[in-house]
């Protein structure tokens, strides 16, 4: 239990430090090279390349926001 | 059932919900006549690499929003593949080409806070047949500054083997996946992402064959067909990092750890450097992999185990990958509300370990795409 709280604190903190970014502060955000999985199709065949030749797969997700300009 | 028929059996309602996915999507982009928000895109790339691979792959991907909220979405995919790798060779058989069809149908519910999606995939090639389902999840909080998400898929396969009716095999995949993306400040966005993947069944290649020794025949050498565990259990949690550094600039990181049961541990890390210059956008990325063999691989056995495998991809190896794209975008032209296309060029090199029949390879990737947006 005490784990698991560790483990949200850990990845809440970056919001404590920091004042939420307003929205009329988020030009920079909303530029597509910044979005988080901003190209689907050239991510799924970049991911194609590596997924049949690596043992590694998974850990990057499907949230695509996160700035609220999405 | 034999496999060939249970392919011809599933391909039907395939192909209806096919055809449905496309009324859907006509229906949809009709209706979506006063908002330009129909999308398609076509991305080619030929890969080949130093193990006399060559694979062309091209994907044709269409989506529309007949209201603000939806997004319908669909996709087709042909990898054509022609080898002669050492696989291939050491199974004693000829280099041969297989193309594999994938198609794939979703939609997407996002009201600027919530957001909700489903999807569906089938793919299929002359040896294997795979069915996909998948749904996800995610809501902002705190002024849109932090999204959590949750997302989960399910595979079959069916395995076959070329040339042989008789082989018939299952595997079955469960995903589940934890997201989270936290904007940091106006120019930081931070994401981190959890997946767990379960597999369950004939994980082994039908066409691998293992060398080993028997203590009792030391003058010959033996070989069997590979095999590994039924149960895969498989953890990867991943970092990206986004930072917009001046002007048009953005400098793109990433990192990933991953484990599973079968003794790989491996780590992965990126960079990306993305330039604006008005209409043109330039891009230069690396990336590294580096990965600790399965407990049971070995490139040898000098017995019969219960777990043998040749599979490179199971062994200790690191790679590297390098390249740099360049992009342009019209903006709003004519009945256009944009016009896009990009080349983009990789590089790369694997130097294995403990794998002697293919000590290093080496190999690129080119790709090219286009898209237009009404």
């Amino acid at each position: 239990m005490a784990l698991r709280a560790v483990i949200v604190l850990l990845m809440l903190s970056p919001c404590f430090g920091c004042a939420t970014v307003k929205p009329w502060d988020r030009g920079m955000l909303a530029k597509p090279k910044m979005a988080v999985g901003s190209d689907p199709l050239a991510s799924q065949l970049e991911q194609h390349v590596y997924q049949y030749r690596e043992g590694a797969v998974g850990g990057y997700g499907s949230v695509g926001g996160g700035c609220g300009c999405n | 059932m034999a496999r060939r028929d249970r392919t011809v059996a599933i391909g039907l309602p395939v192909a209806a919900l096919t055809a449905f996915a496309a009324c859907f999507l006509a229906s949809a982009v009709a209706s979506a006549q006063d908002q330009p928000l129909v999308a398609v895109d076509a991305r080619t790339s030929l890969y080949e690499d130093t193990d006399a691979t060559t694979i062309s792959t091209t994907i044709v991907a269409a989506q529309a929003s007949p209201i603000e909220e939806v997004t319908v979405s669909g996709h087709y995919l042909a990898d054509i593949i022609t080898t002669a790798s050492v696989d291939v060779v050491s199974a004693a058989t000829r280099g041969w080409e297989e193309t594999r069809h994938e198609a794939a149908a979703g939609a997407a519910f996002q009201d600027g806070t919530v957001g909700v999606s489903g999807g569906y995939v089938y793919s299929v090639e002359n040896d294997w047949s795979s069915h996909t389902v998948s749904l996800a999840g995610s809501r902002d909080f705190v002024e849109h500054t932090l999204t959590f998400g949750l997302n989960g898929s399910f595979t079959a396969n069916a395995v076959g083997r070329r040339d042989d009716p008789t082989f018939d095999e299952s595997l079955y995949q469960g995903s589940g996946g934890l997201d989270a993306a936290f904007v940091l400040t106006k120019r930081d966005l931070l994401a981190a992402s959890y997946t767990l993947i379960v597999l369950t069944g004939y994980q082994s290649s039908p066409y691998r064959f293992v060398y080993f020794q028997d203590p009792n025949l030391p003058e010959y050498q033996l070989s069997a067909p590979e095999v590994v565990p039924n149960l895969r259990v498989r953890h990867a949690l991943g970092v990206r990092y986004n930072h917009h550094m001046f002007r048009d600039t953005a400098l793109r990181l990433h990192l990933r750890g991953y484990l599973d049961d079968w003794g790989i541990l491996s780590g992965t890390t990126g960079a990306e450097l993305v330039v604006g210059f008005g209409v043109l956008e330039t891009g230069v990325f690396v990336r590294g992999y580096v990965q600790k063999a399965a407990s049971f691989y070995q490139d040898g056995y000098d017995a019969r185990y219960v777990n043998m495998t040749a599979d490179r991809e199971l062994s200790s190896f690191i790679d590297a990958f390098g390249g740099a794209r360049v992009a342009v975008h019209s903006g709003a032209l004519s009945v256009f509300e944009d016009l896009r296309a990009e080349l983009k060029a990789t590089g790369f090199a694997f130097k294995f370990f403990d794998f002697e029949r293919l000590p290093s390879r080496q190999g690129i990737v080119a790709e090219l795409a286009v898209g237009a947006s009404l």
